[in-house]
C-alpha cells in the first residue's frame, strides 16, 4: 500500500510499503476514508518530538471501514463505519477504568523508555512517535487497530465522514478543555483557532460558558471562529491581549482561559518570540511557553487554565509564582477520547455540533505530502485538511 | 531467600579472597610459560591448572585434606526488586502466577516452565548476549495461599537463584505485586564484580517481565508493533490483508 513517512525534519515522503496485519488477537484493520492533518503532524514535520525515525507512517486522526477482525473482536465486523480515536488505549487497566484513556498503562510497548522520562508511561498514539508507541500511522491506504472494540466507534446513520473524523481527536480534545474546566456562566478565554481551538470554543457554549473569546493571528480561523462558533475574537498581532481581555471582562479576567496551541506558540512580543524560539531550536527546551505565559497573567484570581495544546517536555521561564499567588488551578491531558466519542457523536447527530468545517481542503495521499507542506507555509486558507487515499483495487 | 554458600555438593570455599586472586595470576602465568616455553612443561601446566582451579573454585583440596574448614563466602547475593499494581483481585492474580507454566507468556526470556509436581519446576530460559539456553530446577520453599511465594533452585543449578513473590490487597479490587530476585554469580568475587555491572539490565528485565504480566492478565495480550508496516526495509514477515 501507499503510506506517507515521516523521512526526517521537513521531510515527508509517499512510500510504498507492506499492507499492515492483524498482530494481536484484539487488532482490526481499517481502510481508510479520511485522515485528517492535525496540528501534531506539524510537530514532527518540523522535528520537534524526540524519537522518530526514519520510514514511520504519521497520522492519527481517521475514519475508515472495518475490513479485517482479530479472533478476539467482539463489537465489530467487516464492513463496519468507524471512526477510531487516535489514544491507543486497552480499556482494561486501572486508568481506562477510570475514565483516564490517555493515562492507559498497558498500550504503549516503549513504555520503559517513556518511563525514564516522565516517571510513568502514558497511552500510545498511532503516528506519534516512538516515545509514544511506535505504532503506525493512518496517513495511508490501511492502518491495524489495535485493542479494536475500545477505539473504534461506529458512525451513527446521518452522521459524515467528514464529520466523523474529527471525532477522532479535534472534537473530543476541544470538548475536554471545556469539560475539565468551564462551569456555567463562566467567561472562557481560548488561545488558537485551529481544530481543537474551533471546537473548545463550542464546547465551551455547550457547558454554559456565557462569553467566549478566540485568540490567533490568522484572519481566516478568527473568521471561523467567529462565524462558525459563535466567539468574540482578538488577533494577537494587531492588539495587546492583556489589556483587551481586561477591558472585555470588566478588569477582572477570564474565568477560564483555554491553551489549544502548544509546542510551537507564537508571541506578538518579538523579543519573547525569538527568546523561545533560539532556545528550542538549540535543544535548551522541548516547548514554547508564551501562550502559557500569556493566559497565566491573564487569567483572573482562582481562576482555571485548561491545558490542552500538546507539550513534550521541558519550557523555560514558566511563570510559577504567578499561578500560585494568583490560586489558579491548572487542568490538563491529552484527551480521554474514548470516555467523550459516543457522547460527541450524539451530538453531531443531533445537530448540537458540526465538526465539518474544518475540513477546508482535500488531498489525495499523492498531494498530501505537498498538502503538509502547504500547511507549514500557510498561506493557504485552512484550519485542518484531509487525505483521502484512493480506494483498494 | 538464597543463603551464602548453601550451594548443596559443591566444594566448600576455604581459600581466602587475596589468596584466590594470587593463585588466579600465578596460575595463569604458569600455564602461559607451559604453552610457551621448553622446559618442564607437563610439571608447569599440571601446577598451573591446580592454581587456577583454586582461584576460580575457592576450593583448595590440599586445604580440606588438612582439615581447614569453610572460610565465610566472600561472595553477596545480588537482590534485584519490583512492583507493580495489577486493576484485578488477588485472589486471580494469585492463581495465574501459581500455575508456573504461565509465566512464559509474559516473561520474554523464558521459554518454557515444566511443573514436576506440587513444589518442583524445571526452568528453561534464554537470555540476551548467552549463546545456548539455561535451564534450571526450582522448588517452592514457602508458599502463604493468596499472597506469598518463595522458590530456591536446587543445589547445582547453572543459574543459582532464589526469589518471592507477594501479594497485597490495593484499593478496589486491584493487587501489589513485589518481585524479589536474588541470584548467585559464578566465579566468586570476579564473578560478583562484573554480574553487579549487569544489575541494571537485569532490574530491567524484571521490570518489563512484570509490567508484561499486568498488560497480560488485564487484556489477554501484549502490546506490540512487531510486524507493522514501515517505510524501512522490512526485517519481518509481512502479514497480508484480505482485500475488501
Amino acid at each position: 500500500m501507499k503510506a506517507l513517512c515521516w523521512n526526517g525534519t521537513q521531510r515527508i515522503e509517499l512510500t510504498h510499503v507492506p499492507d499492515p496485519g492483524i498482530l494481536n488477537p484484539g487488532d482490526v484493520v481499517i481502510r481508510v476514508v479520511l485522515s485528517s492533518v492535525c496540528g501534531s503532524d506539524l510537530h514532527l514535520y518540523n522535528g520537534y518530538v524526540p524519537t522518530m525515525r526514519h520510514g514511520d507512517i504519521i497520522g492519527h486522526e481517521f475514519a475508515g471501514e472495518v475490513v479485517e477482525t482479530g479472533p478476539q473482536v467482539k463489537q465489530l465486523k467487516k464492513g463496519d463505519r468507524v471512526v477510531v480515536c487516535s489514544v491507543i488505549a486497552c480499556g482494561e487497566c486501572h486508568h481506562c477504568t477510570h475514565d483516564e484513556y490517555s493515562l492507559c498503562d498497558n498500550s504503549n510497548p516503549n513504555g520503559h523508555i517513556q518511563e525514564k522520562l516522565y516517571g510513568y508511561p502514558t497511552a500510545a498514539f498511532y503516528g506519534y512517535s516512538h516515545l509514544f508507541g511506535g505504532y503506525a500511522g493512518s496517513h495511508a491506504e490501511y492502518i491495524r487497530v489495535p485493542y479494536a472494540d475500545q477505539g473504534c466507534f461506529k458512525i451513527p446513520d446521518g452522521v459524515s465522514w467528514e464529520q466523523a473524523v474529527f471525532v477522532s481527536d479535534a472534537v473530543p480534545t476541544g470538548f475536554m478543555a471545556a469539560d475539565m474546566s468551564v462551569k456555567p456562566g463562566d467567561v472562557v478565554a481560548v488561545w488558537g483557532c485551529g481544530g481543537v481551538g474551533q471546537m473548545a470554543i463550542r464546547s465551551a457554549w455547550l457547558k454554559g460558558a456565557s462569553r467566549v473569546i478566540a485568540i490567533d493571528k490568522y484572519d481566516y480561523r478568527l473568521a471561523a471562529a467567529k462565524e462558525r462558533a459563535g466567539a468574540e475574537i482578538i488577533n494577537y498581532e494587531e492588539t495587546d491581549v492583556f489589556e483587551e481581555l481586561k477591558e472585555m471582562t470588566g478588569g477582572r479576567g477570564p474565568d477560564v482561559c483555554i491553551d489549544a496551541v502548544g509546542m510551537e506558540a507564537r508571541s506578538a512580543n518579538r523579543f519573547e518570540d525569538v527568546y523561545d524560539k533560539v532556545k528550542q531550536e538549540l535543544k535548551l527546551q522541548t516547548d514554547r511557553p508564551s501562550v502559557l505565559r500569556e493566559a497565566i497573567r491573564a487569567c483572573r484570581k482562582g481562576g482555571v487554565l485548561s491545558v490542552v495544546g500538546v507539550y513534550a517536555a521541558m519550557v523555560d521561564k514558566f511563570p510559577m509564582g504567578l499561578l500560585m499567588n494568583k490560586s489558579i488551578t491548572l487542568k490538563t491531558g491529552q484527551q480521554q477520547g474514548q470516555k467523550y466519542i459516543p457522547r460527541l457523536l450524539e451530538f453531531i447527530r443531533d445537530g448540537q455540533m458540526d465538526p465539518s468545517y474544518l475540513l477546508t481542503h482535500r488531498w489525495s495521499l499523492e498531494g498530501g505530502e505537498k498538502g503538509i507542506k502547504c500547511s507549514i507555509i500557510r498561506p493557504i486558507n485552512a484550519c485542518a485538511w484531509s487525505l483521502r487515499p484512493e480506494p483498494a483495487p | 531467600m538464597n543463603e551464602n554458600a548453601s550451594t548443596g555438593s559443591k566444594p566448600p570455599v576455604n581459600v581466602g579472597k587475596v589468596e584466590r586472586m594470587v593463585s588466579g595470576a600465578a596460575g595463569a602465568a604458569l600455564l602461559f610459560n607451559a604453552l610457551t616455553g621448553h622446559k618442564a612443561r607437563g610439571v608447569k601446566a599440571a601446577a598451573g591448572a591446580y592454581l587456577l582451579y583454586r582461584a576460580i573454585s575457592g576450593n583448595c583440596p590440599l586445604y580440606s585434606a588438612v582439615g581447614k574448614k569453610r572460610l565465610p563466602d566472600p561472595v553477596r547475593n545480588i537482590n534485584i526488586r519490583s512492583t507493580v499494581t495489577v486493576n484485578k483481585p488477588r485472589a486471580e492474580v494469585y492463581a495465574f502466577w501459581r500455575k508456573l507454566e504461565n509465566l512464559p507468556l509474559f516473561m520474554k526470556h523464558l521459554s518454557s516452565v515444566e511443573q514436576r509436581d506440587e513444589k518442583h519446576s524445571h526452568w528453561v530460559a534464554q537470555f540476551p548476549g548467552f549463546p545456548s539456553i539455561v535451564s534450571w530446577d526450582a522448588e517452592i520453599v514457602k508458599e502463604e495461599e493468596g499472597s506469598l511465594l518463595g522458590w530456591n533452585s536446587l543445589p547445582d543449578s547453572v543459574l543459582d537463584n532464589a526469589g518471592k513473590v507477594e501479594f497485597r490487597d490495593a484499593g478496589d479490587g486491584e493487587t501489589e505485586i513485589h518481585a524479589v530476585i536474588s541470584y548467585r554469580a559464578p566465579l566468586g568475587p570476579a564473578g560478583e564484580s562484573v554480574a553487579r555491572m549487569f544489575t541494571p539490565l537485569f532490574k530491567n528485565m524484571l521490570q518489563e517481565d512484570l509490567r508484561n504480566f499486568r498488560r497480560f492478565i488485564e487484556t489477554g495480550e501484549l502490546p506490540t508493533t512487531e510486524g507493522q508496516p514501515s517505510g524501512r526495509k522490512p526485517k519481518k514477515t509481512h502479514f497480508k490483508k484480505q482485500s475488501p
